[in-house]
């Protein structure tokens, strides 16, 4: 073999060995990084409080414990949602907000002379439905699923967005 | 001035010179495959960082923690076993080929002037990486890691003078706890792997500076690529060897560190075995030889191995007497650990891990706020000393975790939903408290028979000629009371107890757990 040849093959050999093993340690490291857990959020009921504590038009702030998987450790987590009861005389209507505002995150709170939950983070502002009224917020507060059992208000939890 | 364009970089990072200096340097033409060792070396001291770096990312150096972490990494991030699985042999690996690439070096005396810095820092890089592999074994926090790092930081204890200090430094205090994790961990990630660093730049400079040691330095071949392309593919073989055993094995997890276990027989990783055997030969007072003298004194020797062997070097005769001498050094060395591996007493109970996570799964979720074991713990809920021999029913422990007032309604403990492996784990746990314990129906009657002519059980009557065993239970195990009852004077000499030999061994058994659960169920 020429030697020209040998060294193009040689070098060759080089490109694909080391090609082979930055490709191998790579796509492990991608793999690991970007696969992340394969345990899914399990959907789940939380019981709150009954529903005779609820005044219509005024949204009270409830917590909640429950036991949650965090990453590798089980342990009591809580949690806490804002339930405000409809006006409506006729069925029970409630509705759950996720407490974290849909700009950034922050926790809101609700003012009660002015009748509007307000976040102190960039001064976004919801009315009592939870439609944004002023500031940067891009939608109206998130709501969960409820249903009224036996005279108690039971939230569903579950998928993606998990535990508050 | 496009990226692509060499001379850009080159006016920028100086390549070309790099290039010249490094790669398009000749070497010596008896360079072959033996001599990618090295570069071997090197490949897997590249995939423990990677993968270390991988690991890292989803670890918890905490006691409480650690283990569930590893299993967290193991069992539901993708890829998680294999990262861990490669770590975990590439050290072995490393070790191997360390040692074969010092051997080499040594039996190529390829350690004389002017390469005895070579030799030291390469010497200094195998110590480094022994104490990566001894630090890195703790920090799953399984049985073998704890148990290993006890015995082994008590060898470091073993020094003479400054060996106390030495122990309370090397383990943050006492004993093996959160303190030794922690600092295990950060020496493990950053001052060795530090060192690490230092010493393979001063490596690789000193060999590109004094070339490679040759029988025939006349003779020459391009390093790059024709020793370049030995070295990728060895690298690439032993990459694919690692895949093998990563796939195929895996990484070891035994089940979790638990301090009051002492059916364990600790066992060092397979590179410090030979160390471990060292100490049986070596009992008493000459411990400290074997644990502290012998392993530094070698190590001495081997440092300044450039110096002492120069009159050796001097005639053929003492050239193969040193050859024949570190030639038979490794062979006792790996006969002194192939002795090690097996465990020199019986007894090594098998444990089914999913009760010493179980356990910890109990104590993390704060059980014992309201129960209490052996009576330490709370006083809102029952005593859960026995109650595997109570509720021997896996559904209905299930049930009472899952659903309290299914079997009680007016109940205050709360619910605890677990899901899947975590809700067995704690079962098998709670299946087991006294479950070991379960007598049969014959054993009070067998008690009456044989015991009571001379000894109380608590409420019940009996002679007074030994002691009541009505809390005896609480000090001793069932086969204790078994063992003393076929022999008292086994343990104790001094025992009027005649050895009851009219029961045979399944009774003896029944009744010892009937007595020591008795006592337990007292309380």
């Amino acid at each position: 073999m020429a030697i020209d040849d040998r060294r193009t093959f040689l070098q060759r050999v080089i490109l694909g060995a080391s090609g082979l093993v930055s490709g191998a340690l790579g796509g492990v490291a991608a793999g690991y990084l970007l696969g992340g857990a394969r345990r899914g959020e399990r959907a789940r009921r939380i019981s709150l409080i009954p529903v005779s504590d609820l005044v219509p038009g005024q949204p009270i702030h409830v917590d909640y414990r429950e036991l949650v998987l965090d990453a590798w450790r089980t342990v009591w987590h809580s949690g806490s949602v804002w339930l405000v009861r409809g006006d409506g005389d006729g069925d029970v209507d409630i509705t759950v907000f996720d407490p974290r505002c849909t700009h950034m995150g922050c926790p809101y709170q609700w003012d009660v002379g002015g009748g509007v939950f307000k976040c102190a983070c960039h001064g976004g502002v919801f009315d009592v439905d939870g439609q944004v009224i002023a500031g940067p917020p891009p939608r109206p507060l998130d709501r969960l699923e409820c249903r009224v059992v036996d005279g108690r208000v039971l939230i569903e939890m579950g998928g993606p967005q998990g535990a508050s | 001035m496009t990226l692509g364009n060499r001379e850009f970089w080159d006016e920028r990072l100086g390549l070309q010179a790099i290039r010249s200096q490094l790669l398009d340097r000749r070497v010596p033409a008896t360079v072959g495959w033996a001599h990618t060792l090295g570069a071997v070396c090197l490949t897997l001291i590249l995939v423990l960082v990677l993968t270390g770096i991988l690991l890292t990312i989803n670890y918890s150096p905490d006691p409480g923690h650690a283990y569930h972490s590893i299993r967290y990494i193991e069992r539901e991030i993708v890829l998680g076993r294999l990262v861990r699985g490669l770590h975990h042999w590439a050290a072995s690996f490393l070790i191997v080929a360390a040692v074969l690439h010092l051997l080499h070096t040594f039996f190529h005396l390829a350690f004389v002037r002017p390469r005895e810095l070579t030799w030291i820092t390469g010497v200094l890089m195998l110590l480094v990486i022994l104490t990566l592999g001894f630090t890195g074994y703790l920090l799953p926090w399984d049985e073998k890691a704890y148990w290993a790092t006890v015995v082994g930081t008590n060898m470091v204890g073993q020094t003479p003078v400054i060996g106390e200090p030495l122990l309370h430094l090397v383990r943050g205090g006492a004993e093996v706890g959160a303190a030794a994790l922690s600092r295990f961990y950060g020496v493990h990630l950053t001052l060795l792997p530090l060192a690490l660093a230092v010493l393979v730049g001063l490596h690789v400079y000193l060999v590109v500076r004094h070339g490679i040691s040759s029988k025939k330095p006349e003779s020459s071949q391009r390093f790059w690529p024709n020793v370049v392309a030995m070295d990728a593919v060895a690298a690439l073989l032993v990459l694919g060897l690692l895949f093998y055993f990563a796939l195929r094995f895996g990484a070891p997890l035994e089940a979790p560190a638990d301090p009051t276990n002492t059916s364990y027989a600790p066992r060092p990783d397979w590179y410090f075995l030979p160390l471990f055997q060292l100490l049986v030969m070596f009992p008493g007072s000459a411990e400290a030889v074997a644990a502290v003298g012998l392993p530094f004194a070698t190590g001495v020797l081997i440092l300044t191995l450039p110096w002492w062997s120069r009159p050796f070097l001097r005639s053929p005769a003492g050239r193969s007497s040193l050859l024949a001498g570190a030639g038979l050094a490794s062979v006792v060395v790996v006969l002194l650990g192939v002795t090690g591996v097996a465990p020199m007493a019986e007894g090594a109970l098998v444990v089914d891990p999913a009760v010493p996570r179980g356990r910890v799964l109990f104590e993390t979720l704060g059980c014992r706020n309201c129960h209490s074991l052996r009576g330490l713990g709370g006083i809102v809920g029952p005593d859960l000393t026995l109650v595997g021999l109570e509720h021997p029913d896996t559904v209905w422990l299930r049930d009472q975790l899952r659903d309290p007032r299914s079997h009680g309604p007016d109940t205050p403990m709360p619910n605890f939903p677990l899901e899947g492996e975590r809700m067995s784990d704690l079962v098998a746990f709670l299946w087991s408290l006294g479950n070991d314990l379960r007598y049969s129906s014959d054993a009070p009657r067998l008690y009456t028979q044989s015991c009571s002519a001379c000894h109380r059980l608590g409420s019940q009557e009996g002679g007074i000629f030994g002691p009541d065993l009505g809390q005896l239970g609480k000090i001793r195990s069932a086969a204790y009371v078994h063992q003393y009852t076929e022999s008292p004077s086994s343990l104790n000499p001094e025992a009027l107890m005649p050895a009851i030999t009219s029961l045979t061994h399944e009774q003896v058994e029944d009744i010892a757990r009937y007595v020591v659960a008795t006592a337990l169920q007292g309380n």
